[in-house]
């Protein structure tokens, strides 16, 4: 029989809950132009669209 | 953890209207940016340093833009020379050009 | 309170006009998942919001969809400026047009006006989060909708901006929403509503 538990810490996430995982400030776009047109300083929240699914 | 202090932006004088508008709008935008990263991150220092840094770059800047070209906000009208109240016949921001 | 700047958050300067993609951009103007929306929701929401990490948020993140709101407005504008009555009816903007000629009014793609049903301001700290984090994601997704209608870089490169912006609001309110989770109990988050209930407790201890 398939067990569909997955093994996270339930301790620290209860369940019937949501959590979004902490950003930490790690880095920052170098050129501040480049962040402008992005729309965010922060690379690790840059999610461009492409409209595309990316080739397997 | 490693943190890369973050580059000092160098800022020249010497721009046309455009390019000081642009640089003005690229420095509040990451005062933004980093404003709603402190709402939920409010004792990262690094953070500190890096937005009041920011914030005294900006100052300078509109000052600058105001004292050459127009007030961006009321509170800029000080650093402007001209005797007609300028904010009342400035561009408005949805005309296109510029801005 | 509110000062107001003159410039946009984010420049726009859109040389061809085009009321067919105006019609479809305008929902970001008054449409439910809108900058409007979202700014009313946020703006709403924050006055019982018990804890100020998260009302200070709020107030920030609201403030900037005002701005987006009106980079909303100068992209529709400037899409629809000096168009002939001919180019009106051929671009299909003749309903909108009878009823506001030029003129901005907020309403969704499909006509429904701007109004309160569009987001909810449901006074409990954890459903106002989640409300938000859908909030966030239907722009996302209206966003991602408009980039794919629309070919005209101006148009395209604040679009992209704003989507980015919404990703990262998200970011922050899943912040926010750890933040609430930390100040109540893990074994039950729903004993109690932290914007209602705060004052109450079960023991009969006076407070």
């Amino acid at each position: 029989m398939n067990d569909y538990r997955f093994l996270e810490c339930s301790k620290d996430f209860p369940i019937a809950m949501a959590y979004v995982p902490w950003q930490h400030m790690e880095n920052v776009y170098e050129n501040l132009e480049e962040a402008f047109m992005i729309g965010t300083i922060f690379p690790e929240l840059n999610k461009p669209f492409t409209g595309r699914r990316p080739c397997q | 953890m490693m943190y890369r202090q973050p580059m000092s932006p160098q800022y020249n004088t010497d721009m046309n209207r455009n390019n000081l508008l642009k640089e003005i709008s690229m420095v509040d935008f990451a005062i933004v940016d980093l404003n709603q990263y402190l709402d939920t991150h409010p004792d990262d220092s690094d953070a500190v340093a890096y937005i009041k840094q920011y914030i005294t770059i900006l100052c300078r800047l509109r000052q600058e833009y105001a004292s050459l070209y127009d007030p961006l906000s009321i509170y800029d009208a000080c650093y402007s020379d001209c005797n007609d109240w300028r904010w009342a016949r400035m561009p408005l921001p949805w005309e296109g050009g510029c801005n | 309170m509110w000062n107001y700047e003159k410039r946009l958050q984010f420049p726009i300067d859109i040389k061809t006009p085009n009321a067919e993609i105006a019609k479809v951009i305008i929902t970001q103007y008054g449409g439910p998942d809108g900058e409007l929306s979202a700014s009313m929701r946020y703006l709403s929401q924050r006055y019982t919001m018990p804890y100020r990490e998260v009302a200070g948020l709020l107030t920030d993140i609201g403030t900037e969809e005002l701005a987006h709101f009106e980079m909303i407005g100068a992209i529709v504008h400037q899409l629809t400026k000096n168009l002939s009555v001919e180019e009106i009816e051929k671009q299909g903007f003749a309903p909108y047009y009878v009823d506001h000629t030029l003129a901005l009014w907020p309403q969704a793609a499909g006509g429904i006006p701007f109004n309160s049903c569009q987001f909810q301001s449901k006074g409990d700290v954890l459903t106002d989060l989640f409300e938000d984090l859908a909030a966030e994601q239907k722009a996302r997704t209206t966003y991602d909708n408009i980039l794919r209608l629309v070919k005209d870089p101006d148009v395209c490169a604040p679009i992209r901006f704003l989507r980015a912006r919404e990703i990262v609001h998200f970011q922050r309110f899943g912040e926010a929403l750890r933040i609430v989770q930390e100040k109540l109990d893990p074994v039950n988050f729903y004993q109690y509503n932290p914007e209602f209930d705060g004052s109450r407790t079960d023991c009969d201890c006076n407070k």
